[in-house]
This record gives C-alpha cells, sequence and structure tokens, in this order.
C-alpha cells in the first residue's frame, strides 16, 4: 500500500515548511503591496499547518482564525484603501536592501547558531517512533488557565508553591483593558468631525 | 489555585485607578469640565498614594527587605517605591497636561494617564512573564492614543505613527526574546525560573544533561529581550526614533515619553534580564557595556548641536539611558562573581533622579508656552532670565541636575553609577578583563559627563546671557507651575540630603535579588504580616 | 489514512452533486415562487426523456467549462486567478470538522472494516472543531476581497469592501450565539455537541431561542445571502466581486457560495437542530447501540438513519434560505450595519449572559450541566423580553429614513 508506506507526517512537514518559507521569500521579492499581503496570509496559514501537525491544534487554529482571519483581512483591507497607484508599486532602494540583509541576517546567523548548538537536535531522535505528539483534548484547560486554574497543576503537592501557578487571569484581565483604551483611542481618530452649524457661518 | 484574595488586596491601587479611569471615560461624555476632572484624578492619586502607603509601608522596614510572592505578583521593596514613584509621576503629568490637552479631550487624557500609570505599576510588582509583557503594554498603548490626543496637525501624526510602529516591533522582539526564555525555563515565573532545577543545572555550569539547550538559547534570548527592552529606553541602537519622535510631539508627551517607558524599561531590565536570568550574565554583562559606552557617546555628542529643545532633550535621554546600563551592567557582572554590588541601586537612584530632572524641564517648557504656541527652539529661551527669572532658575536648576553638576541630585546620581562600576574593577583586580573594561566604562562615563555639560551649560547660558528675542507668552497654567515647583523641590532635595535616597534604593537591591535558589521554597510562602513592624517613615521620606 | 481518503472523497463527490443539484432546486423554486416554471427541459443526454429537468446541472457545467476564459486586460493577473481558488479551497475545507452523519458500524457482513466504529467526519474528535469553522469562514473573505481587488473595476471593488465589513461585523452575532452552545455542551467538537442535544432529547433551538435567532441572521449574513447579499447585488453592483469573471472561474465562485450556504445549513442543524438526532427515531446515544436490539442489521439501519435525519434537516433549512431569498427585498447597506451592531450584537450577548446564569444556577441547584427541560420557558421569556427590550430601544432599525435626513449635522473636516 502505497499511502500506508509513505512517511506522511515528514511529507505534510516539508511541505508545510516550504510554503511557509518560499511565501515568505514572496513577501520579501515582490513589489505589489496587495501581492505582499496575499504572500503573507498563505506563509502564515501554511505555519498553521505546522503547528496541526505538532499536535498543538489550538494554537494551529488561532494562528488561522486571529492572524489569517483577523489581522491580515483588516491589513488588506487598509492596503486595498489606501493603496493608490503611486504605492501599490514599492521599489526597494538598494541602500534598504543592505540594511535588511544586514540586521535580518544577523538574526538569522544568531538562530542558526542556536539551533546548531543544541546537541540533541543535531540528529534525529533514536526513538522516533515513541515521541508522542501534544496533547490536543487543551481547550477547556486553556479556556481554565486563563479564568486561573491552571488544571495541570492541581496535583502539585506544595500547596504553598501553587500561589505562583496561578493561571492568567490578571494577564487576561489586563488585556481587556488595553482593548478599552485602543477602542478610545480609535474612535477618536475615526470620529465623524461634524459641527452643529448647517449655515457654515464658522467654518 | 485562583487568584486569592491576597492577591486582590495587593492591587488595590491599580485596581482602584483602572475603576476611576472607566469612569473618567464614561463620566467625561456629560461634564466636559476641566478643571473638575483635573481634581478629581489627582484626588483619586491622592487615595491611591494613601492606600499604597497604608497597606505596604507596614510592611518594610529599614533592615528586612521582605521578599514575598502572592500569585504573579511579587512583592519586594523595589516594587514599592516604583509603585510610589508611578503614582507621583502620575500627579506631575495631570497637572502639566490637563491644560494643553483640548476642552473636551480633557477626561479621556486623564483617564489615559491613569491606566499609564496604573500599567507602570503592575510593571514594578509583575513576576511572571505574561503579566511583565502586557503590563509593558499597558504603558505603550495609552501613551500611542495620548500622543494623538495631544495635538493633530501633521507633525504630530507622524511622531505618533513611527512611534506606534516602531513600539509594536519593540514589542515583537520582546515577546521573541520571551518565547525562548520559556523555551529554557519551562515556567513563566520569574521567580520560578531561578528555582527550576533544569535552570539551575543550567546556572551550574551546563553539565547536566539538556545543559546545551539552556546554553544556546541564552544569548538569542538575552539578545531579543535586550533589543525589545532597548526600544523602550532609547538605548542605541534602538535609540533613532526618539529624536523626530519628541520633535513632532507636544512638550507635554515628550515629557511622558522621556520618563514612563524608561522606568518601565529599566525595571523590566532589572527583573528579567538581571535577576531572573543569572545564567547569561557572562554575556549579559559584555553585552550591557557595549551598548553603554555606545548609547552615552552618540546621545551626547548628536545632543551637541541641537537647536530645537525637544531633540535636545531627546538626545539627553539617549544619553542617560547610556548612564543607566552603567549600572546594569555592574549588576550583570555581580552575577560573574564580583564581590562588589551596587548596580541596581545606583540603577534605580540615577532613575529616580533623571526622571525628576526630565519632567521638570518638560513642566517648564509646558509652562512657557501656551495651548496655542508651544516653545520649541532654543533660541526662543534667550534671555528668558530677565522675563520669567523664577521659571528660568528652575530650569538652570534641572539643567544643572541632568549634567551633573553639585550640588544637585544628578551629581550624585553619576557618582553612584561611576562609583559601582569602580567598585567592579578594583574589586576583580585579579581578572584583568573585568578590571579593564569596568575602569574603561568609568572613563567613558567621565568623559561623556564632561561632554554633556557643554550642551546643557548652553541653555542655561542662553538664558541668562543673551538678550531677549521675543516675548514667550508663558501661560502654560497653574499646573505646569505646581509640577515645576515639585521637580525643583525633589532634585534639590535629593542634591542635598542624598543618603536617604541611596540608602532606599540600596534596601530595593538587598530584596530584589535572592539568588539563591534555596531561599525560594521559603520565598514562595504566603506573605507574612508584619503589621507590628511599622517604621515606613524612611521609606516614604523621599516622596514627600 | 485510507479511512479519510475515502470520506475526503465520499464527502467531494456528495458536496459537489448536492451544489449542482441546489442550483437546479433554487431556480426551481424561484419559478415557482414566481409563478413560473423554470427549467425543466434538459433530461438524459443523447435522448429526448425530460425527467423534471435533472440534467440542467450537467448541461450547466459543460456549458461553464466550454465557454471562453476570458481574462480581461486590465485585472492583477496573478489575484484574479488566485481569487476564485481560495475561496473554493477555504469553503471545502470547512468540512473537515463538520460530521455528515453519527457513525457506522466497523463490521459489514462479517467483514472488518476497521478497529472501531467509523465517525463520519473527516477529522474525528477535532477538540478545536468550531474554532476551526470559525478560522476557516474568515479565511473566505479573502476570495472575495482579492477577487474584487483584483478585477480592478469599481463595482467589483465596492462589492469586496462591502463583504468585508459584513463579514466582520456578523462574525460576531455568530460567535456570540456559538458560545451559548458550546457553553452548555462543554465542548467546541460538534460530534460532542450533538452527542448533549441526542442525550437530552432538548435541540438547542428549543433551549436557546434567542441564541438560536442571532446564529441564523448571522449565518444567512455569513453566507451572503439574500436578503444579505449586498456584496454582490445584481441591481447596483452588477454582480459585485465577480463582475468580470467568466468561464470556470466563475463557476468556481459559484460554487463556493453554495458551498457556503451549505455550510451555514450544517452548523445550523448541528448547532441548533439537534443534528443526526430525532426523537423516538435515531436513539439519544452517541453510540450506535442498534436501539439494543439483537439483529445483526439494526447499528447499520441506525447509522444510516441518522445519516437520513440529518440530511433531510439540511435539506430542508436549504429549503428555508431559498424561500427567503425569493421573498424578501434587500438591506440597505446602513440598515445592514445596524442590525449587526446594534441588534444582533445586545441580543447575542443577552443569550449568551442568559445562558451562564441558567447553567450556574442548574449546576447549583442539580448539580448537572447541559441543556434540561426546566430552563426551556425561562429561555423562551428571556427571548421574548430581549426581543421586545430591543425594538423599544432601538427604534432607528425600523425607521427606514436615511441617517442625514434623522440628524442633520454638517460634516467638517478640519475639526
Amino acid at each position: 500500500m502505497i499511502f500506508a508506506a509513505m512517511d506522511w507526517h515528514a511529507f505534510f512537514f516539508w511541505m508545510f515548511a516550504l510554503l511557509t518559507c518560499g511565501f515568505a521569500l514572496a513577501v520579501l521579492f515582490s513589489n505589489n503591496v496587495v501581492h505582499m499581503a496575499f504572500y503573507l496570509i498563505l506563509s502564515l496559514g501554511a505555519s498553521a499547518g505546522l503547528f496541526f501537525l505538532a499536535g498543538a491544534e489550538f494554537v494551529g487554529a488561532m494562528q488561522l482564525m486571529i492572524y489569517v482571519g483577523g489581522t491580515l483581512v483588516l491589513v488588506i483591507f487598509g492596503v486595498m484603501l489606501t493603496a493608490q497607484s503611486r504605492f501599490v508599486s514599492m521599489e526597494t532602494r538598494s541602500g534598504e536592501w543592505v540594511v535588511a540583509l544586514g540586521v535580518g541576517g544577523s538574526l538569522l546567523f544568531m538562530l542558526m547558531i542556536t539551533a546548531f548548538n543544541v546537541e540533541d537536535w543535531r540528529s534525529p531522535n533514536p526513538r522516533q517512533g515513541e515521541v508522542t505528539v501534544a496533547e490536543t483534548q487543551v481547550v477547556s484547560q486553556i479556556g481554565l488557565g486563563f479564568a486561573g486554574v491552571r488544571v495541570d497543576k492541581l496535583d502539585q503537592p506544595d500547596g504553598q508553591l501553587r500561589g505562583g501557578m496561578s493561571g492568567y487571569l490578571l494577564p487576561f484581565v489586563i488585556v481587556s483593558i488595553h482593548l478599552l483604551v485602543v477602542l478610545i483611542g480609535a474612535a477618536y481618530m475615526a470620529r465623524t468631525k461634524r459641527r452643529k452649524d448647517v449655515s457654515g457661518g464658522r467654518s | 489555585m485562583f487568584v486569592d484574595a491576597e492577591t486582590i488586596r495587593l492591587l488595590w491601587p491599580e485596581i482602584i485607578l483602572i475603576a476611576m479611569a472607566s469612569w473618567i471615560y464614561i463620566a467625561g461624555a456629560f461634564q466636559p469640565h476641566r478643571v473638575w476632572w483635573t481634581c478629581f484624578s489627582l484626588a483619586v492619586y491622592g487615595v491611591v498614594a494613601y492606600v499604597l502607603l497604608g497597606t505596604e509601608s507596614t510592611m518594610w522596614s529599614a533592615e528586612t527587605a521582605l521578599v514575598g510572592i502572592s500569585g504573579p505578583l511579587r512583592i519586594d521593596f523595589l516594587g514599592f517605591i516604583l509603585r510610589c514613584f508611578a503614582v507621583l509621576v502620575g500627579i506631575l503629568f495631570t497637572l502639566i497636561g490637563a491644560r494643553g490637552s483640548s476642552r473636551q479631550l480633557t477626561s479621556e487624557f486623564l483617564a489615559t494617564v491613569m491606566l499609564l500609570v496604573a500599567g507602570l505599576m503592575l510593571v514594578a510588582r509583575a513576576n511572571d512573564m505574561v503579566l511583565l509583557f502586557v503590563s509593558l503594554e499597558m504603558i505603550s498603548i495609552p501613551t500611542y492614543v495620548l500622543l494623538y490626543l495631544g495635538r493633530r496637525d501633521r507633525a504630530n501624526s507622524e511622531a505618533t505613527i513611527k512611534y506606534f510602529f516602531l513600539s509594536i516591533l519593540s514589542s515583537g522582539l520582546f515577546l521573541y526574546g520571551l518565547s525562548f526564555l520559556y523555551g529554557i525555563a519551562g515556567t513563566t515565573t520569574l521567580v520560578g525560573m531561578m528555582g527550576q532545577e533544569s535552570v539551575q543545572a543550567a546556572a551550574a555550569g551546563f553539565v547536566q544533561e539538556g545543559g546545551e539547550l539552556y546554553q544556546a538559547m541564552a544569548p538569542i534570548a538575552l539578545v531579543l529581550l535586550m533589543a525589545g527592552l532597548g526600544f523602550k529606553i532609547a538605548a542605541v541602537p534602538f535609540h533613532f526614533y526618539a529624536p523626530d519622535v519628541y520633535q513632532g510631539c507636544s512638550n507635554a508627551n515628550a515629557g511622558l515619553l522621556a520618563v514612563a517607558p524608561k522606568i518601565a524599561g529599566v525595571v523590566a531590565i532589572l527583573r528579567l534580564l538581571v535577576v531572573a536570568m543569572p545564567w547569561a550574565a557572562d554575556i549579559g554583562w559584555q553585552l550591557a557595556i557595549v551598548l553603554a559606552v555606545l548609547t552615552m557617546t552618540i546621545g551626547n555628542v548628536c545632543a551637541l548641536w541641537q537647536t530645537n529643545l525637544r531633540r535636545l532633550m531627546a538626545y539627553s535621554s539617549i544619553a542617560h539611558a547610556g548612564y543607566m546600563l552603567i549600572g546594569i551592567s555592574v549588576a550583570f557582572a555581580f552575577h560573574e562573581g564580583t564581590s562588589a554590588s551596587g548596580g541596581i541601586g545606583a540603577t534605580l537612584f540615577y532613575l529616580l533622579v533623571y526622571a525628576c530632572a526630565s519632567l521638570g524641564t518638560f513642566a517648564v517648557l509646558v509652562a512657557l508656552g501656551s495651548k496655542e504656541s508651544e516653545v520649541s527652539g532654543l533660541n526662543e529661551l534667550a534671555g528668558l532670565a530677565g522675563q520669567r527669572p523664577a521659571l528660568a532658575a528652575a530650569l538652570a536648576v534641572f539643567m544643572f541636575s541632568l549634567a551633573g553638576i553639585p550640588p544637585l541630585a544628578g551629581f550624585w546620581g553619576k557618582l553612584t553609577l561611576f562609583s559601582s562600576a569602580v567598585n567592579t574593577a578594583t574589586a576583580t583586580a585579579d581578572n584583568a578583563s573585568f578590571a579593564a573594561w569596568f575602569t574603561l566604562l568609568a572613563v567613558a562615563g567621565a568623559l561623556n559627563a564632561a561632554i554633556a555639560a557643554a550642551y546643557y551649560l548652553r541653555v542655561v547660558a542662553k538664558m541668562y546671557f543673551r538678550p531677549a528675542q521675543g516675548d514667550l507668552p508663558a501661560n502654560g497654567g497653574l499646573g505646569a507651575q505646581a509640577a515645576v515647583v515639585v521637580c525643583v523641590v525633589l532634585v534639590l532635595g535629593l542634591g542635598l540630603f542624598p543618603r536617604i535616597a541611596v540608602q532606599v534604593t540600596h534596601l530595593a537591591e538587598a530584596a530584589v535579588a535572592p539568588v539563591d535558589p534555596g531561599s525560594l521554597s521559603a520565598a514562595a510562602a504566603p506573605l507574612p504580616r508584619l503589621a507590628g513592624d511599622v517604621q515606613g517613615s524612611d521609606d516614604a521620606s523621599w516622596d514627600r | 489514512m485510507i479511512e479519510a481518503l475515502v470520506k475526503i472523497a465520499i464527502l467531494l463527490g456528495g458536496l459537489m452533486t448536492a451544489a449542482a443539484y441546489f442550483v437546479l432546486l433554487e431556480r426551481r423554486m424561484a419559478a415557482w415562487i414566481q409563478d413560473r416554471v423554470g427549467p425543466n427541459r434538459v433530461g438524459i443526454p443523447l435522448t429526448k426523456i425530460r425527467v423534471l429537468g435533472l440534467g440542467q446541472p450537467l448541461a450547466d457545467g459543460v456549458k461553464f467549462i466550454t465557454k471562453e476564459e476570458y481574462t480581461p486586460a486590465h485585472v492583477d493577473k496573478r489575484l484574479y486567478v488566485l481569487a476564485p481558488i481560495v475561496i473554493l479551497v477555504a469553503a471545502l475545507a470547512t468540512f473537515a470538522v463538520i460530521p455528515f452523519g453519527s457513525m457506522i458500524p466497523a463490521t459489514v457482513f462479517g467483514y472488518r472494516l476497521a478497529e472501531k466504529p467509523i465517525e463520519l467526519v473527516v477529522a474525528p474528535g477535532a477538540n478545536v472543531g468550531m474554532i476551526y469553522v470559525f478560522a476557516l469562514s474568515s479565511i473566505a473573505v479573502y476570495g472575495v476581497i482579492l477577487g474584487g481587488w483584483a478585477s480592478n473595476n469599481k463595482y467589483s471593488f465596492l462589492g469586496a469592501l462591502r463583504s468585508s465589513a459584513q463579514l466582520i461585523a456578523y462574525e460576531l452575532p455568530l460567535g456570540l450565539g456559538l458560545l451559548g452552545v458550546v457553553l452548555a455542551s462543554g465542548s467546541m467538537d460538534l460530534g460532542v455537541i450533538i452527542g448533549s442535544q441526542a442525550s437530552s432529547g432538548i435541540w438547542f433551538a428549543i433551549a436557546q431561542p434567542l441564541g438560536f435567532c442571532v446564529f441564523v441572521v448571522a449565518a444567512f449574513a455569513e453566507a451572503a445571502r439574500l436578503p444579505f447579499d449586498l456584496p454582490e447585488c445584481e441591481q447596483e453592483l452588477v454582480g459585485g466581486y465577480h463582475t468580470e469573471y467568466s468561464g470556470i472561474k466563475l463557476l468556481l465562485f459559484l460554487v463556493a457560495e453554495f458551498l457556503h450556504m451549505i455550510a451555514a445549513s450544517f452548523l445550523i442543524v448541528i448547532l441548533f437542530l439537534g443534528g443526526w438526532h430525532f426523537w423516538g427515531l435515531t436513539g439519544g446515544s452517541a453510540e450506535i447501540d442498534g436501539w439494543g436490539l439483537a439483529w445483526s442489521g439494526a447499528p447499520w439501519l441506525q447509522g444510516l438513519l441518522r445519516i437520513v435525519v440529518l440530511m433531510t434537516k439540511i435539506t430542508l433549512v436549504i429549503v428555508g434560505f431559498m424561500i427567503i431569498r425569493w421573498s424578501w427585498p434587500r438591506f440597505r447597506f446602513d440598515q445592514l450595519m445596524a442590525l449587526a451592531w446594534k441588534v444582533m450584537l445586545p441580543l447575542g450577548l443577552i443569550n449568551f449572559v442568559a445562558v451562564a446564569m441558567m447553567q450556574q444556577l442548574q449546576a447549583v441547584f442539580t448539580g448537572a450541566m447541559g441543556p434540561s427541560w426546566l430552563m426551556v420557558p425561562i429561555a423562551w421569556g428571556v427571548a421574548v423580553a430581549a426581543w421586545l427590550g430591543i425594538t423599544w430601544a432601538a427604534p432607528m432599525i425600523a425607521d427606514n429614513r436615511p441617517r442625514r435626513e434623522l440628524d442633520p449635522w454638517e460634516i467638517d473636516s478640519q475639526i
């Protein structure tokens, strides 16, 4: 059976990885802003595939929903609304290329160093069959974590140590304050600038 | 397991601020009266200060720097003094900025400042990566809104957008660094990070199995986190936004930018990089030294030929970030086995001194302007001493303090910083490279102080020795003048009686660094009540 | 792997056929409502036999494929080609987590098909099922936006802009309507949601009428069907985002639209109308037990019956979609937005809070979560009260005049 014989996990990994990197490069080498945004969508979508493959279904679905389905819709929306003909095509000057290559290259270099410095990562895991992908039934656990209950720490024997593991209720609440401020700011930026004086005497 | 009542009780000041800010947002729509809302928010800050001092000053005594953990919060003296300072900053901004904002937007301005102060207070307390990050964002996001509310013209919009994008980039770098950190430590709590067995293995010389993971990842985590926080404190090479943004926005907002992100950034560096990542200190001190020398030098040299006041102050704030990095590098080096300490204390002291003087400078600029026209050119100050002697004198005090001229606060700040570097150099005379590096650092700092004096004194000379060119409106309002008075008192007080403040900051340093992982299980215990131990007078004295 | 491939093949074939025949059904329904005859000529090819026009979809398909595939010169070629593909892929991928039946037994005539009973869903046990559906439904908007932009045509672009605003606005009530269901059933897995309704016998449409209303209206808007078809309204925008498309690419857009409608009906049926469950007919447990009969064919019969029940419900909902399409006028854009933000969003929030409180009360007093008959009258009371309250509080949605007549302020760009 050809389907059974193939290493599907590896196949999908390479496929998603290549798609992610390829479209990321396409973002880089494209001159049209809308094309760039579109390639970014594809790149992020493929990285969501990588998350699914690693068993992190929740993260993958969130990647799709928040980045691909939420943020980038707004990006494309904004780009299309504001992109006049002279802004649609962005020519990158050679100086900018040099700077970008310097910054990006050094980051890549550091990441490579990091990756290759870890002994375990240099060769394939000898016990590959025993590796279990992440536990996938986690949605309610994550939800409870946001509500302040770390289900995974309930069996912590030391009662005093549990105090420091009190989930993420505070950050969760603080994020709602962020959203309040963002809404206030957005409302001021977008408010209708109008005045009662219909006759136009004061203008 | 849940966030318990203890944690909530410890957060009362923040909860009051946030609730009142929401109330101002809502009620401000119906009652757009500027003076009323300014008084209201000052009253809120008063209540917050009372709650803060009332509930917490009883916990500390001059000798015992209690360390406790409650949920994602860390209770120590550093957090306490920074929270007090955050309230003070909030009061000063309320005074400075209320008049500058347009009538309809006063309530929004005040409420947003309140949320920003709450963010600062949370940063001072955070013991959790996630909480630290969202608290830092709680400073950044209100800042965007404040910058936008400040003025509505092209330059301001450009400055706001520039700050917005770069700040988001820095947050991204910071988060990326946090993800590596989480990968190393396997926990999000900062204290837990020190306590994790795996991380202890990393600290113990990477001998155990899997140890190389930490060794490999520590540099990139450190560099990314440093980059993210470097934006916040405007350290080279992440400083380039500062001059443009300061120049573009209003004087009050420039003051905000010069102070709030800097406090938060320095605290986050101390808490996250210096204290929680002792195993990365060997790269940390080298990185901090290089950044410190570069930042000081570039900031000071570029400031020399600035003619726009806000631009000048921007470069000055960059330079001061460099000085603070000296203390941070000393603190890093402490983990590397030098016997001398004092880095964290010196940095904190310098931070307080810088913030007072810098805020005071911007308060003077606001007081000199009016709603229609703002002071921005250096030449506009010419002959100020004749027209507005009091404000000119105050500005001169701030300039002298920033330049580090005795007996003002800035002098003591620089002295503690440089002496901590020299101490590190001399205490490790057996390690030649260590000694050489820190001696070099101290020399570079001293040279830079000399350069800096040139442009600060240029401002003073302009005010006192040049003929007046025109009349400044000097219609910035009572609030700004009050803020100037407060800042002058602080700068003079810290200058004349530096001992108390230096002691307080060293106490904070002692509290912040329980490096011994063995003490952690004790640290994680619920907060003991020290109600009988009321000796809060010392700690609160600098606040008056 | 083979099991999944077979399921995918069945699903794809079924969906494509269904989409084709729903087009025919829609045309016949339209004709019926407008008192016409509709397409009834095309029968078996190469013969003269007409079977109620059942050959029409085939003829349509051949027509679309053989037509000249004209690409206008002024379009952005890359995105113009990619847009219909994106929309179709997103529409199809949604069905990966949507069950199209309950399950079928592992053995047939003594031959073992699989280790355990086969669940009729491509990705069984997807813990994040609903999140995934939401994620993909928001990806579908890219097809519309990019198609509209790439066409380089004002009408198309307007359609794209309307579409993105509409989809973003209605995603919130959609999510709020869903949250009540997730709260009551305790899972995002669509299979578990059906199981919770089947075991208690209370469909969520009965237990949460308000959530049902909100979800159905939002689902209509997400599927961009009339009365919410502003992105493509023929009268104003000449077809909206697919004005410039022809041939097979147009076909892809139209198929994707039908797939959206089918997906919406699947979700309505699964979340609110009990999925494969029908009282006294299909049994209440999620496993197929063959009603406890000893006969070896009983599990098979039960499994097939569940599929039939599900499909019947879906067909009925789709017919409902079509009747509404041909009997309702289109909203104006400001009415559309007002409906989303001022009516559906508050109603969804009320439903969510009410469900949360009811669940908590139930847990306190009876110690059990999930739907229960006790809560049904309360839920209907809440629904009626909320509906009356919204009607009283937002008269603007009933007022048909444009806003500038109600509120004569002048717009001044200088402030």
